[in-house]
């Protein structure tokens, strides 16, 4: 990884490179969108005024994070306006000690591009015209669901819709289609509620589906080629006299340039579309939205975010930062520990031989394979879907092949009460180590509310996490996990009804297994009309 | 040494916004109840996701496992987990 610091300018030619960013000398901060290319790839495309930083002369831009893993070896580097009329730099430049060629490429051999979003994708340009169509299809296939067996009006949006009506094909640095659909409720809860019906009917066609928020569902679509596409679906819906679509726009709208919808034509294949489309990609993109500007970012109202926020969303803070976390964590090799802890070990020792045990926060596993190698039946459970990859992994390599993986996100109420109905059936002992310095309020409720509901047959509650501490640094993985205050969780408990029987803090180790000055282990009970009590606390620290 | 000093008095002026955000004062004034209101707001907001989750356990969940019968519950709470 590189420590160089962005070119601020150059001192030869029009262009500074290097493996933090560029600097375009005479660029200013209105100037329209730059295409970069890496030897006739578009790699991303970046707006002066809102990527870069205004400079001597010219403007710097660093190079989007997830991009800077790949400068390694020798490229063309090109840097123009749309049309070409305007070409900034082109020219080989070599990023670090690669011998080669740069290759910004999937595992496949695919050419990526960095989208709008900063993410690693695949644009339409570098995508062959067979797998345009099935993609093409698959969205046809998507709208049609939703209209026929879902019974909600769908149309296609977003960057399909303004390719469709401006081009009448694909936008060529476009890496997605978005699919939307109207909602005839205008209250929010009624509008989740409509969500979870649509997710449902669209899972039992054997589709993958993702919940994003309680808006806006993502479909995997397989391709002949092996990859997946994303195929988003969002919501859209009056509250009051706004008009909201997924992902965070909002506005005015007439709703008869919405509907009764018409149909526009994108690459040879009919789709649904709002009555009005140029009305709709004024809402999207104002008024010039028939100038390309393939670097084009949203002008989003901050308030109508904050109530979007509020409505929707909560349920899947950090999930971009677990996922990397997780990747690979199976491997001997892994930076996560893969062999039992001894927190493992101590609650093993303390509860019944063939007691099950549900392993909640599981990470790779390690604690969920241990334990059944021990003998326990074991449910592994994660906030992050890849958990029950890595778990899978571990069972595979360690020769174990009962424990049931399965994501549970605690501020998911309807993941809880599924584990309510699922536990009061078949006890377990809860078991969550480094669990609590992860999760917010609202799920840690739920996390009580699952030990009140469900550990009233003589199981217990199993926490280890790390407490404040003086001196004591952040622990791993900074910025998933933080610090807890036993005794504010303490409280928390109780107010539940529940009671902590032991209570120990001492010097332990992070998730890592890194050591930690002061780390807790408690055990937590709950019986029915119990009342709180005074609980045996044993201090160590 | 000076990063140090600076998060301390990043600590100090944290607490002293704090103490006065929770003094009766602070309570009183326009600004505290317009920080109030936002709060509780945001909470209000929060309840239409809650009372959507509820709505979809009672009505796809615990009216099925109503009728007790076991091999429908396993298939019930089966289902269920799959639609979510």
């Amino acid at each position: 990884m590189t420590q160089s610091a962005v070119p601020t300018r150059a001192t030869a030619g029009r262009v500074a490179i290097n493996e933090a960013g560029l600097f375009v000398r005479g660029l200013g901060a209105d100037a329209p969108a730059v295409l970069v290319h890496f030897d006739d790839q578009h790699i991303w495309s970046f707006t002066p005024g809102a990527d870069g930083q205004p400079g001597r002369g010219g403007t710097s831009i660093a190079w989007p994070a997830v991009l800077q893993p790949y400068l390694d070896g020798t490229t063309r580097v090109r840097l123009a306006n749309l049309d070409g009329s305007v070409v900034y730099c082109d020219e080989e430049h070599r990023f670090g000690a690669g011998a080669g060629r740069v290759r910004f490429v999937d595992r496949a051999g695919h050419p990526l591009a960095v989208d709008k979003m900063g993410h690693l994708t695949r644009s339409f340009e570098s995508t062959p015209d067979a797998v345009k169509r099935e993609i093409l299809e698959g969205t046809q296939v998507v709208i049609r669901e939703l209209r026929e067996r879902c019974g909600v009006e769908a149309f296609l949006g977003y960057g399909a819709l303004l390719g469709a009506v401006r081009e009448g094909g694909m936008i060529a640095h476009d890496s997605d289609t978005d699919v939307c659909y109207f909602s005839r409720h205008t209250d929010p809860a009624d509008i989740i509620l409509e969500t979870f019906r649509i997710e449902r009917d669209l899972k039992e066609l054997g589709w993958e589906v993702l919940r994003m928020s309680g808006g806006d569902l993502k479909v995997i679509w397989p391709l002949s080629d092996g990859r997946r596409v994303h195929i988003d679906i969002f919501s859209s819906f009056f509250v009051g006299d706004v008009f909201y679509v997924l992902g965070n726009r909002s506005g005015e709208l007439d709703l008869a340039d919405l509907l009764p919808l018409g149909t526009v034509d994108l690459d040879g294949h009919e789709f649904p579309a709002p009555r009005n489309p140029e009305a709709l990609l004024v809402y999207w993109y104002g008024p010039s939205w028939r100038v390309p500007d393939p670097a084009y970012t949203p002008a989003e109202d901050p308030h109508a975010m904050v109530r979007l926020d509020g409505w929707l969303r909560g349920f899947r803070q950090g999930m971009s930062g677990w996922t990397p976390l997780l990747r690979g964590s199976s491997r001997p090799d892994s930076k996560l520990p893969t062999g039992g802890s001894e927190f493992a070990a101590w609650v093993h020792g303390q509860i019944g031989p063939e007691e099950a045990v549900l392993d909640l926060g599981a990470g790779n596993g390690r604690d969920s394979i241990w334990f059944a190698a021990q003998g326990h039946p074991v449910r592994s459970s994660d906030y992050s879907r890849r958990s029950a990859v890595e778990v899978r992994g571990l069972m595979k390599r360690s020769g174990i092949t009962d424990v049931r993986p399965r994501q549970v996100i605690l501020n998911e109420t309807r993941h809880v009460f599924h584990l309510i109905a699922l536990l009061s059936r078949e006890p377990h002992h809860i078991y969550a180590r480094q669990l609590v310095g992860c999760l917010d309020a609202a799920a840690r409720e739920n996390l009580f509310r699952l030990g009140a509901s469900v550990l009233r047959g003589g199981q217990s509650m199993w926490l280890e996490f790390a407490v404040p501490h003086p001196g004591a640094a952040a622990p791993e993985p900074v910025g998933l996990v933080t610090r807890f205050d036993p005794d504010v969780l303490t409280g928390e408990i109780e107010r539940s009804g529940g009671r902590v029987v032991s209570l120990e803090v001492a010097p332990g180790v992070d998730m890592f297994d890194n050591p930690d000055p002061a780390v807790a282990r408690m055990r937590v009970t709950w019986r029915a009309g119990q009342s709180a009590e005074t609980a045996d606390v044993k201090e160590s620290v | 040494m000076a990063s140090a000093r600076a998060a301390k008095t990043k600590d100090l002026a944290r607490r002293v916004r704090d103490r006065v955000r929770t003094s009766s004062v602070f309570d009183r004034s326009l600004r505290g109840r317009v920080l109030r209101l936002e709060r509780e707001l945001e909470a209000d907001r929060q309840l239409h996701r809650k009372i959507a989750e509820l709505s979809d356990v009672v009505a796809e969940l615990l009216i099925p496992i109503q009728d007790r019968d076991e091999e429908r519950v396993t298939e019930v709470l089966s289902q269920y987990r799959k639609s979510i």
